[in-house]
């Protein structure tokens, strides 16, 4: 355990004031909540670019042979000071017809890998046969995540023409989608054959968590953008112009995700727990401060300004979303007004008053939101919580817990659990399982499909509500051991409820199988905490979100770029002939 | 082949679900054939092995094995009319259970103090309990040597002092099943004020930090896959096109 999780885990006196104002893990935990989250300075991606900047990560592109099309392999190298990472890439012709984000998918339009090292020949040999492949393929330890990524063929065709004709591409065309390509899969962690996750937990840069996933998509972006214009060089000849600087920049690279990333929030409760107590306890700690400096109160209204142009800039064509970024829009104003009307910034506790002021009259988004706005402007009193957030343990039975230990670890963690009423047929009407169609994860309707017996575990207040059955049946279990010798199904429910008793904000505090359990609100939590953004859900259950928007580009990282890239919005259109000026365009 | 340590445990546990464990059970089959897989030892091989001869498990509420305490310890064996021996999936996080209990916990019943020996009469597969009893000896501070016919393994606490490397081969991966004896002390003053050593990680196994993988029979790997995909459902026409809330399409 790190110091500073153990100093939430366990506050002095010292700290106690903080840990008490820590919102409770039955606020917090909340599916309406979590699919609130935004992203704050503390998100993975964040994070990352922080530590690149400050240490300097010198990233170069070590081969880049692609044809008039765009298609060939590249490879970026990046040399952190003392290891050295490379994204090789391959881009080739895609029947338009074959092209989807699903998982089901067989064919891409561009597939990657990061590799531990420099890959020499025999490497790239053996990478052009299976990384295209992509899962059908298999892969080595040398390889640390595998990934794919596929035009947003309006936007790509269109930034092309543009560039190839001489022109800039059209802004408000670039703010309305916000990247060129899209990954549909990042996988790391052992799949496929590729390097375990254990293998990096000894490298500082990246022992967090998602550290390789978020370089791997952050070289993704580069390549993106080397692509294009690469593409529009070869044909608009001598007439072409580069993407300028600040278009490079405001484009992100675009993720489209389903239910695949949703049972990860309830499989790793101990991870979970750490990445929520240390954003809650990141909010504690800015709730606590006595005064705000004039800089911090002007970076804030200049933050909180930003944030009112990005909700502007934020599309959507789901109609739910639409509607709650329209709320969302008021309530900041809201805020803002109320701000700067009873001068909290210049009070005792700001933070605290603003918070609170947002709890008690604003909407869900605008609450969370109102988090990340504050959290953005206090970097030096949070940033060192980053590091509290991996998590190397494992969930563990105590066996020699008494059952009644057990019985009020029940009714302290899991009342939400034991009062919902299970014999209402929409309490367990969705069920998630894996699909023999390629191992996709999908949501089922248990009254009207097949597969219910296949269900994955995640159907936790059903396992609540049989365990407390069996603790409440009569028979007389004196210890955990006992119970599970005779009942050994109780078992993962046993170890899920003694885990959350030490990792309280490991649980979700609403059924994963309901029939209004949304799933697209644990999409969007764990993607706040990647540091995503501008979420387009396209159903209840899949979304489309943009990572690194507005970030440094790889040339920057060691130029002293700052940390003030949060909610972008879209620069001014540069001139049309722009070129690769670092001040053309800037932010307005 | 060669395969991750993430794909070993993923697929051993959606193989055990594959064959009728419960989940929180199949957990702990990946654990067990993981620990076996870390210290070179053919994990997937022994795991097929069990999961084919220990026949699909009854996880309902009756044990189906008989536990005697006597008063040199605890022996288990089938119980009568049950089919094949003793499942080590089974056994296996029960017994480490048990001694954890026992030995942590003041003893008000000759039944619930820490034995000091188990025997298991004809048990399967019985490579599988080592991750199990070397839990338990971390977790209990507890001295145990388990042996079989042709193996013996040897703990101090978290230290394992006799590693399944010393033992026979052959004695490892069996097709028939064994008598398993345990003989168990506490370790030092650790284990007599309770204090479990589970927050100190295990001495690390030769492979565990290179992250290379490791080496499965690439007959064993499809066999443990199909049963793997037992946890699949079949796709329909309806489920594909709305299951994962996508379209069929998802292209623009």
């Amino acid at each position: 355990m790190t110091p500073l999780l153990h100093d939430i885990a366990h506050p002095d006196p010292a700290t106690g004031a903080v840990h008490d104002l820590m919102r409770p893990p039955e606020q917090v935990m909340r599916l309406s909540r979590m699919g609130s989250f935004f992203p704050t300075r503390i998100s993975f991606l964040r994070s990352l670019v922080r530590r690149m900047q400050r240490q300097q990560w010198r990233i170069s592109r070590r081969r880049f042979r692609l044809d008039d099309d765009g298609y060939g392999d590249a490879v970026y190298v990046v040399d952190t000071g003392s290891r050295r990472y490379s994204l090789v890439a391959f881009s080739r012709a895609l029947d338009p017809d074959k092209r989807t984000d699903r998982v089901i998918a067989e064919a891409w339009d561009t597939t990657f890998t990061l590799f531990d090292g420099v890959p020499g020949a025999r490497d790239l040999a053996r990478l052009a046969r299976n990384v295209p492949r992509q899962e059908a393929g298999r892969f080595r330890a040398s390889e640390l995540v595998l990934s794919r990524a596929n035009k947003s063929v309006r936007l790509f065709r269109s930034v092309v023409a543009a560039l190839a004709a001489g022109r800039q591409p059209d802004v408000a065309e670039l703010a309305t989608i916000g990247y060129l390509m899209r990954t549909t899969a990042v996988y790391g962690n052992g799949k496929f054959g590729i390097a375990d996750r254990a293998c990096l937990a000894a490298r500082p840069e990246l022992s967090g968590p998602f550290a390789a996933e978020m370089l791997s998509v952050y070289l993704i972006r580069e390549f993106t953008l080397d692509m294009v214009d690469h593409i529009a060089r070869r044909r608009g000849g001598d007439a072409a112009v580069p993407l300028a600087l600040p278009l490079r920049r405001f484009l992100g690279i675009g993720n489209s995700t389903g239910l695949g990333m949703a049972p990860f929030l309830n499989s790793h409760p101990i991870l979970i727990d750490h990445w929520m107590q240390a954003r809650e306890y990141a909010l504690a700690r800015t709730r606590a401060v006595d005064r705000a400096t004039a800089e911090e109160a002007a970076r804030f209204r200049a933050v909180a300004t930003r944030a009112s142009r990005h909700l502007a800039e934020w599309h959507t064509d789901d109609l739910r979303q639409a509607g709650r970024i329209r709320r969302l829009c008021a309530d900041l104003r809201r805020l803002i007004t109320l701000i700067d009307g009873d001068g909290l910034l210049e009070s005792v506790q700001p933070w605290d008053r603003i918070y609170r002021l947002a709890e008690d009259h604003l909407g869900l988004e605008a609450q969370e939101l109102a988090i990340s706005l504050i959290l953005e402007v206090n970097g030096p009193l949070i940033d060192g919580l980053e590091d509290c957030m991996a998590a190397d343990r494992v969930m563990e039975i105590d066996p020699a817990m008494d059952t009644a230990s057990l019985s009020d670890i029940l009714v302290r963690h899991y009342d939400w659990a034991l009062a919902l009423d299970l014999t209402q047929s929409d309490a367990l009407r969705q069920f998630w399982y894996v699909s023999a169609d390629k191992q996709e994860p999908r949501l089922g309707d248990r009254y009207q499909e097949p597969g219910a017996e296949k269900e994955m575990p995640l159907d936790v207040a059903v396992q609540v509500q049989a365990l407390r059955d069996v603790l409440r049946g009569g028979k007389d279990f004196r210890t955990v051991a006992d119970l599970l010798l005779a009942r050994p199904d109780l078992r993962h429910i046993v170890r899920r409820a003694q885990t959350v008793a030490r990792h309280p904000y490991g649980e979700i505090r609403d059924s994963l199988v309901a029939g209004d359990c949304l799933a697209i609100d644990l999409l969007r939590c764990k993607l706040s905490f990647f540091g995503a953004g501008k979420f387009d859900p396209r159903s209840d259950r899949w979304i489309r979100i943009t990572l690194f928007q507005g970030a440094p580009l790889r040339d920057e990282l060691t130029t002293g770029h700052d940390d003030d890239w949060s909610f972008p919005v879209k620069p001014v259109a540069p001139a049309a002939t722009a070129t690769m000026d670092a001040g053309a365009g800037m932010v307005a | 082949m060669r395969v991750s340590a993430n794909e070993i445990e993923t697929g051993a546990r959606k193989a055990a679900q594959g064959c009728g464990y419960a989940y929180g059970l199949a957990v702990e089959a990946a654990f067990a054939t993981g620990w076996l897989c870390r210290r070179d030892l053919d994990g997937v091989g022994i795991l097929l092995t069990c999961l084919k001869s220990a026949g699909r498990p009854k996880h309902g509420q009756r044990q189906d094995w008989l536990r005697q305490v006597t008063a040199h310890g605890w022996h288990w064996q089938p119980a009568a009319g049950a089919s094949g021996g003793l499942d080590p999936l089974r056994i296996g996080p029960a017994l480490a259970d048990l001694l954890e209990a026992a030995a942590k916990t003041p003893a008000k019943a000759p039944t619930a103090s820490l034995p000091a020996a188990v025997r298991l009469e004809s048990c399967h597969a019985p490579s599988l309990l080592l991750g199990f009893v070397a839990r338990a000896a971390g977790r209990a501070g507890l001295d145990i040597s388990l042996s079989w016919p042709g193996a013996r393994i040897v703990w101090r606490g978290d230290a394992l002092i006799v590693p399944p490397a010393a033992c026979s081969p052959h004695a490892l991966i069996l097709r028939e099943p064994v008598t398993v004896d345990c003989a168990i002390t506490r370790h030092g003053e650790d284990a007599a004020s309770g204090t479990s050593t589970v927050s100190a990680p295990p001495p690390a196994p030769a492979n565990q930090g290179q992250g290379i993988g490791y080496r499965v029979a690439l007959r064993d790997w499809r066999r443990l896959m199909r049963l793997a995909a037992r946890t699949m459902v079949e796709s329909t026409a309806q489920s594909r096109l709305a299951g994962a809330g996508a379209g069929l399409v998802e292209n623009d």
